[in-house]
């Protein structure tokens, strides 16, 4: 499973949606259920799939999948 | 930030009382979806939550809590001169459930009674409060008694908040004494522009009219006005930088490190965010006990809680502790304090009520 699918089956899983529903539009303004709760789901499940720890911004802007790819690039994860 | 120091006033007692009724997270597989439940879990850590009966009130749990402690330490309760309880579920509008307290706890007329409305910050707020009362009064002990039943005010339907939330009460004995040699130290921080970050705003005096009417809210969740909200990833925000900046601070005004401590004593917010602390404060994670998996997040009685948990009937010496609330207000704290393990009882469990006979 290349990172990107990775990726795309943590947002499915975590917003219990079809893989073909994570698109780049994907975000907390779209989402009906994105709170506290699947937000920290999502942080806690990338940190532990690709073994990073996220700084304070990045947790907190961690809010959309294309924000989620340009935030672990940062820590050398490249969707 | 706000700060200070005493150094004659003693950790004499700690107690705490639990209800019997455990609620488990897998309680929550059909409503919120078994996948949901248990991301929630590991990233909370939350297992179960204790949970008040209906009769049960705040004011009963820190009763017991204070029964239990008052009959293990056998001292003259008219030598008691302040009577503090933190709490956001009063037993009454009025008076304040510190003079149920007093009726109940039979503690005489020289004693200073009042109620602090304050949630994860109440404990060591109040601490410090009855460190201050203590130390400018001509009485030898305080007693503070903190005590929530936080889910009386939850919507069920609030997977956010009733997954999260314990309810308990504890309470701590102060003594003065002639031995200059307890140091305690407190610092405070407050920011009342973020009043709206947790609210319950019906069933006070702002909002009098509004109906009792559970409807969605923008965050999709399902609640009235009469139910507690809060705001999660503002409160997450608060916590992993405001808090950590907090303990940052007290660490360089009283020039101590994480070394110089034996236990801290956190507020069990979620796992995630005493995870965080940890990295922050390099604080290392074995000094961070957690009750959190069995109890949820406690309010203001966390912390005792905690330490009744993890200290109480054991052979330490007196630990060094860093403690640390914070929550709604928003309003947050630290301090340093002596914490004798032999002083420190096992936590009870009780179902009694008061029936006050109205």
């Amino acid at each position: 499973m290349t990172t990107l699918e990775q990726l795309v089956k943590i947002f499915a899983d975590t917003f219990q949606v079809s893989t073909e529903q994570i698109t780049d539009g994907f975000s907390s303004e779209t989402v009906d259920n994105w709170d506290s709760v699947t937000q920290l789901s999502l942080v806690t499940t990338v940190e532990d799939t690709f073994d990073i720890m996220l700084d304070t911004d990045d947790i907190l802007d961690f809010k959309s999948f294309s924000k989620a790819k340009e935030i672990i690039a940062k820590y050398g994860i490249n969707p | 930030m706000r700060l200070s120091e005493y150094d004659n006033i003693v950790i004499a007692g700690m107690a705490a009382a639990v209800p019997s009724q455990k609620i488990s997270v897998e309680t929550y597989y059909e409503d919120f979806g078994q996948d949901t439940v248990q991301k929630f879990s590991e990233m909370a850590g939350v297992k179960e939550v204790v949970r008040a009966k209906d009769q049960q009130t705040a004011s009963d749990l820190g009763y017991e809590a204070a029964v239990h402690l008052l009959e293990t330490n056998d001292i003259d309760r008219k030598d008691i001169g302040i009577l503090i309880f933190v709490s956001q579920k009063p037993d009454y509008r009025s008076p304040a459930t510190a003079f149920v307290l007093q009726k109940r706890l039979d503690l005489n007329a020289g004693v200073l009674c009042m109620d602090i409305n304050l949630a994860c910050s109440g404990f060591v707020y109040g601490l410090q409060t009855a460190h201050a009362l203590l130390n400018s009064s001509n009485k030898k002990y305080a007693l503070l008694i903190t005590a929530d039943t936080s889910n009386k005010t939850l919507s069920r339907e609030d997977r956010t908040m009733i997954m999260l939330f314990g309810d308990s009460g504890s309470a701590t004995l102060l003594e003065k004494t002639d031995v200059q040699n307890h140091k305690s130290q407190f610092g405070l921080r407050t920011n009342g522009q973020k009043f709206k970050s947790i609210i319950t705003p019906a069933g006070a005096f702002r909002n009098m009219h509004l109906k009792n009417i559970t409807e969605e809210w923008s965050d999709g969740i399902r609640r009235s006005d009469y139910n507690t909200h809060m705001k999660g990833m503002d409160v997450f925000g608060f916590s992993i930088t405001d808090v950590p900046l907090l303990m940052k601070d007290f660490l360089a005004h009283t020039n101590t490190s994480p070394e110089d401590y034996d236990v801290f004593a956190l507020h069990q917010a979620n796992l995630y965010i005493l995870k965080q602390l940890s990295r922050k404060i390099k604080i290392p994670i074995d000094k961070i006990p957690i009750s959190i998996d069995l109890y949820g997040n406690n309010s203001s009685n966390a912390i005792p809680l905690l330490l009744c948990q993890h200290f109480a009937g054991t052979e330490q010496p007196n630990l060094r502790t860093f403690i640390c609330g914070f929550g709604a207000g928003l309003s947050w704290a630290c301090g340093a304090i002596n914490i004798d393990p032999k002083k420190i009882l096992p936590i009870l469990i009780t179902d009694a009520y008061y029936q006050d006979g109205l």
